[in-house]
Parts: C-alpha cells; structure tokens; sequence
C-alpha cells in the first residue's frame, strides 16, 4: 500500500482512508515526501482558488502608441494619455511632432525597403495554407532573442485542443516555440524565447494540436510562412 | 482545417529551455523598464497585461471599468519605473500591486448604479481577489500558467478549473492515469519553479 501513495494524490485529496492514513505517516516520517507535500501544496492551493479570468485570460484593451502599427485607431494609448497629463510648452511639442514625422518617414522607407523588416527586428507574415482567410504575423526580435506571434480568424480551441507555434525544416527538423490558445473571435498570441536561429529553418509553422499526451507535430498545419 | 504530412522525428527543444529563458526575459524587462529604454512599457504590457485584466475584471466585475483601469496601471507602471526594486519583488507581482490599488480606488469611487449584466455577482468586503500579499501571490501563479507547456496547464485546468478527478480526466482524454499523474506533477512543479525564480 505504502509504495502506492504519492505525494500528488495526498494534495488532491484523492486517496481512500487508509490511503490518507498511509500519506499521513509518511508526511510524518518520510521527508522526501513531506518536502514534495510541502513544496507544491501553496500551488495547488492557489490553483483551486483561481477565478476563470485567470485560466482563460480575457484579451486587454490595446496598447497605442505613435510607433507601433496599427497606431491609426484613435483610442487613447498609454504614452498619449502619460504625455497627455504632462504640460508641454506647444514650440517644444510642435518640434517633437516634426521630428516624429521625420524619424516616422525614415523609419517607414526602412521598412518599405527591407520588404517587412522592422527597424528592432524582423517581421514574417504566415498564411494558410489553404483558401480559409487565416493569418498570422511573427515578430522576431534578435536583441533580447524572443519571437512574438499573433493570428487572427483561426477556429477557437476546445478543452480538448490548443495551437503550436514551431520552427521547421521538412521533413524532420523541428523545434517547438510554445503553445497557445485561440479566443472565440478567432486571434491568439504568444510570445517565447528563440532558442534556436530563426535562419537555421525554413518555415515558422502553426499547427492545431489534440490533447492526447503526444509531444510531436501533429501534422495538422494551419498556418505557415517562411524565414528566409 | 488542412493536413500535411510531416514526417518528424520529434521535438528538439525540451520544454524546460524556454521555461528559464522566459524569468530570465522578465528579469531584463525589469531593468530595461527602470532604465526606460524605448520600447520597454510595451514589452512590459505585452507580459503582463492579459494577467493584469482579467485581474481587474475578476476584481471590479465590470467590463468597461475593467477596460479603462489597465491604462492607469500602466501608466503609473511608467511614472514609478525607477522605484521598481527587483530586490524587493518580481517585476509582475509590484504591477500586480499596483493593479490591486487602483481597483481598490476604483471600487471606493464606484456608486450604486446598474452593473453589467454579464458580471452578475456583487463585490462584498473581503472579497477573495482583494486579499493583498495573497491575491497577488495567486495571479502570479495565473500568470505563470502561461510559461508551462499546454499539455500540463490543460490537465491542471481539468482539475483545479473543472473540478474533475484524475481518474476523470483520464477517462474523457484517453489519457493514461499514470501519464495525466506525471504531466500534473510535472506541472505543479514547473510552477513552483517558476515562483521559486519569481521570488530570488
């Protein structure tokens, strides 16, 4: 009996009496048992008192401001409403709105010529690979190593299923970025670490994944585009 | 949906390469925000945003308050950026607590009127997100669910969310008891690393 208690079914609360008893003893008695009790039971008791905007974060309003794309909807951002509470002589801010202009034309002949490229990373849009109206964009930032993903009109995920954000080279080179969750109107994100070289791959591949305990490609693509 | 054939051989990076990386980022986010490097207050909202909402909506249970409200904690986030000592705390619990003030004005302003409908229950003193040092605990925890592989946070979301038992969840996922086990432990304890990280 005793080989059969874990530290994980004591937590749970889901042993029978005598079971109980037996984790009871061991707790007592057995301080690698008492040491995985005690580590993960401040977890577990903060995972049942979790609301469901926590397991299912709702998506937060936008964050705008002059430099970043899709700048264009007039909601107030967080630097517009920061600069906004700060009085600024009108010479001093008509001269930074000039330089803005400037600096922003610059900036977007840079892009214009790189083809997509931003001026703090690169930026690869991905596609369906069929005729449904999905897409994504993949900003990869070389300074702090990281990638960030963002897909809209993909089909939500259920309990049972969820997206994989994954570098490859077909047919067998494969590196998983991380997972995601599609909200019910259909955009997602996800930001990860690169632990690889974009460059060393040939696509940036998205793929719908069943919750069935296998780590590989479930060969389910539904979104792709390509790095170089 | 559209299948392709893709033979693999398997994952090459193990889930625990990006696990590290990610605190490692949240820690150079810290400092890039004291520093105000361009682009910082972005980057810090791009993390921690999703956690802080759904925060204030679980707090003020009123989606438009909910909505206006991240806009003055990143604000301050911004303003008080130099007086974030990562010696005294994460960098997501100190938003956290600020997130936790304004709700806390938010809540003092707020006069009886119409509620949204779609947040039917009523806030009452002591209520489980207005618990300070504890609340905040538990949403770094909600913010770290992110940081660990799907597989493991849909398991534990079957569990602590669902309510269902392990023998349960095995059942509805065809999983086998002893991997739904072994995925929740490793789960639980890639949280607590993660908080063990958060608190160094």
């Amino acid at each position: 009996m005793s080989s059969r208690v874990e530290p994980i079914d004591f937590l749970l609360g889901e042993l029978s009496q005598d079971g109980r008893i037996e984790a009871e003893r061991r707790v007592r008695e057995d301080a690698v048992f008492r040491s995985e009790v005690e580590r993960l039971r401040p977890i577990t008791a903060h995972l049942d008192a979790l609301p469901q905007e926590a397991w299912d974060p709702a998506r937060p309003p936008p964050l705008r401001h002059p430099g970043r794309a899709g700048s264009a909807e007039r909601r107030p951002g967080i630097l517009e409403r920061l600069f906004g509470s700060i009085s600024i002589p009108a010479p001093a801010l008509a001269a930074a709105a000039i330089a803005l202009v400037i600096v922003g034309g610059f900036i977007g002949a840079r892009i214009a010529d790189d083809g997509g490229s931003k001026a703090d990373g690169r930026e690869i849009g991905l596609a369906a690979l069929g005729d449904d109206g999905w897409t994504g964009v993949a900003r990869v930032d070389t300074e702090t190593n990281s990638v960030s993903l963002d897909v809209s009109g993909l089909d939500p995920n259920t309990e049972s299923d969820f997206y994989e954000f994954w570098l490859l080279t077909p047919p067998a080179k494969l590196v998983s970025l991380g997972s995601f969750k599609v909200d019910a109107d259909g955009s997602g994100s996800l930001q990860a670490p690169l632990p690889v070289a974009v460059e060393d791959f040939e696509f940036l591949d998205v793929s719908r994944e069943p919750l069935d305990g296998n780590p590989g490609h479930s060969a389910d693509s539904v979104l792709r585009g390509t790095t170089a | 949906m559209h299948t392709y054939a893709i033979p693999l051989v398997g994952r090459l990076a193990p889930a625990a390469a990006p696990r590290t990386r990610s605190v490692t980022a949240a820690s150079s986010l810290g400092t890039a925000l004291r520093e105000r490097r361009d682009g910082s207050i972005e980057a810090v909202y791009e993390e921690f945003s999703r956690t802080t909402f759904g925060y204030l909506l679980a707090t003020l249970r009123d989606r438009a308050a909910a909505e206006d409200v991240p806009q003055e904690v990143f604000t301050e986030v911004w303003t008080r950026a130099e007086t974030y000592d990562p010696g005294r705390g994460s960098l997501g619990a100190w938003i956290m607590t600020i997130a936790r003030s304004r709700a806390i004005d938010t809540l003092r302003k707020r006069v009886p009127e119409p509620r949204d409908p779609e947040f039917g229950a009523e806030l009452v003193d002591g209520d489980a997100e207005m618990e300070g040092p504890r609340a905040v605990e538990r949403w770094m925890v909600g913010h770290l669910l992110s940081k660990i592989p799907e597989r493991e946070r849909a398991l534990l979301r079957m569990r602590f969310y669902s309510d269902m038992s392990q023998s349960q969840i095995a059942k509805a996922t065809g999983i086998p008891l002893g991997t739904v086990k072994m995925q929740m432990v490793s789960g639980l304890r890639r949280l607590r690393e993660l908080m063990d990280e958060e608190e160094q």
